[in-house]
């Protein structure tokens, strides 16, 4: 029985590779080793900056790739992790303060804030929260995290999301600006408020 | 008369540039091409010019003058612009124009929009003052977290990339072109002029500014001032300023000496009456600076790099009058 868990999770990445190679999506890079160009951990300031090519534990796609994948049967949670100001006082919940309409993939879900490099409350409790109530518990399914280029915030949230027990998870590394500069259309989007 | 088709040849490039700026963002084939324009100021030496605004998604960046020189040994860059993505672009400009390759650039002083295409630059030597490499050593990360949030996606893949070079000489030779190398402060700790022997150009860096208000975040305006003197001193045949329009004459001297001087005693006498910052950065304009750009956006930035000191020196020199 304790034998049998660790082989089924070698077998995944071959899984998942085969879906994406049928849906023509050659490029997405699934080995990641840690290299110099990576923090040990997460990355813990100056999120705007060149990330690395890839990252570890997850599946690093382009925008083609999303395409695909979003074109697919079973298509994936688009997850955007643009940061916000988040006023929090106490005994008055808390509150998103846009100070832009941010632009985001059509059909994104933008929970702001869940890839700093270190999680205070309430976005801690609240990220592994709504990754269970979009994913309705199950591990398998599909997410593509993404902010913009050159954003590591969506390269720490890739991996916590590993972290978190999810198995597929896709990390889209030229985010929003890719998907522009590809001549699709983004769309304005609004933060999961934080009940 | 050369000196009025330079300058006015200049504005309607400037011009052009704000509108094909405006198109790059409306026509996905021509994203992030910042339109370089090279401009011949004298034998071998062009001049880029940036719009005269802030840092912004719609420009990119692109508000800085850049120069270059071509010498018998290649080609010397006055600054690097500030982007990777500029940098790239400045290298095709420069090949539509000469023949010669990139051989060397120079840094005038740490700002960013100065040195941020570096990294494109970085198997050359890239000459700074020790000072100026001390500040983008420290200041750099600073200065790339702010120049996502303006300029966004035109920042793609740059990493602030200091000069390789420290400069200990009062002149540079590359060539046939001998540079001398002028040490001033006053804009920043350590701002270089730069005045190619060969042309007699004077590259003033950010010391001179014309028609567009000068920038303090690091200024002392009373050593800028001499520094000002300093290059009034120098017998050049054409000054290239940092912003604004090259000229033969010294009008952006004069336009920064005189913008300084308004700027210092508004903010010294407002100190003595008491005014609180809000009040100063509401103050009149006066006429000569009217038809500037930026004058009371940086008015106000200058209010909060410079009016606290102000205001702490006048309240301890009311207390040494007999408040305390």
């Amino acid at each position: 029985m304790t034998a049998a868990k660790p082989n089924w999770r070698l077998k995944l990445p071959a899984l998942v590779f085969t879906v994406l190679t049928s849906a023509s999506a050659a490029g997405a890079i699934h080995h990641c080793p840690r290299d110099s160009s990576m923090p040990e951990g997460y990355r813990l300031e100056n999120y705007r900056r060149p990330t690395p090519h890839c990252v570890p534990d997850g599946v690093t796609v382009s925008t083609n790739e999303v395409v695909s994948m979003l074109a697919s049967p079973t298509p994936p949670l688009l997850i955007d992790v643009w940061a916000l100001l988040l006023r929090s006082e106490p005994g008055f919940g808390h509150e998103w303060l846009p100070t832009e309409v941010h632009m985001s993939l059509p059909g994104a879900i933008w929970l702001p804030n869940v890839g700093y490099g270190v999680l205070k409350t309430p976005i801690d409790q609240w990220f592994p929260q709504q990754l269970d109530e979009l994913t309705k518990g199950d591990k398998e399914r599909a997410m593509v995290l993404f902010c913009v280029a050159d954003c590591w915030m969506s390269w720490n949230a890739a991996i916590r999301a590993t972290d978190l027990g999810y198995k597929q998870v896709y990390w889209y590394k030229d985010g929003t600006s890719g998907w522009y500069e590809s001549g699709r259309v983004l769309v304005p989007a609004s933060p999961v408020p934080i009940e | 008369m050369v000196s009025n088709k330079l300058t006015s040849g200049f504005a309607a490039l400037t011009t052009g540039l704000a509108s094909l700026l405006f198109c790059a963002c409306t026509c996905a084939d021509s994203l992030f091409d910042y339109q370089l324009q090279p401009m011949q100021v004298a034998e071998g030496t062009w001049v880029v010019p940036g719009v005269p605004e802030d840092f912004s998604r719609s420009n990119g960046g692109n508000i800085v003058n850049i120069g270059f020189v071509e010498t018998d040994a290649g080609v010397v860059l006055i600054d690097t612009g500030p982007s990777l993505r500029y940098a790239q672009q400045l290298e095709a400009a420069v090949a539509r124009v000469t023949s010669q390759p990139i051989v060397a650039a120079i840094n005038t002083h740490h700002h960013p929009d100065h040195w941020f295409g570096n990294q494109h630059f970085q198997h050359l030597p890239i000459y700074a003052l020790p000072a100026t490499l001390d500040a983008m050593i420290n200041e750099g990360d600073n200065f790339a977290d702010n120049l996502y949030r303006m300029s966004g996606d035109w920042m793609r893949s740059t990493e602030p990339t200091p000069a390789n070079q420290p400069l200990s000489t009062d002149t540079l030779s590359i060539g046939d072109h001998t540079f001398k190398l002028i040490t001033l402060t006053g804009h920043t700790v350590a701002d270089l002029a730069v005045l190619d022997t060969h042309t007699g150009v004077l590259f003033a860096g950010d010391l001179a500014f014309d028609q567009r208000a000068p920038t303090t975040p690091h200024a002392n305006i009373d050593t800028w001032l001499a520094a000002l003197d300093s290059l009034g001193d120098i017998d050049y045949r054409l000054l290239v300023p940092g912003h604004g329009q090259p000229a033969t004459d010294d009008r952006a001297i004069q336009f920064t000496r005189h913008y300084l001087l308004w700027l210092q005693n508004l903010l010294q006498q407002s100190a003595q009456m008491g005014d609180v910052p809000t009040d100063v950065i509401n103050k009149p304009i006066p006429a000569a600076f009217q038809e500037a750009s930026m004058v009371r956006e940086e008015l106000s930035r200058s209010v909060i790099h410079l009016y606290p000191r102000l205001e702490a020196n006048t309240l301890a020199t009311h207390k040494q009058g007999g408040y305390n």
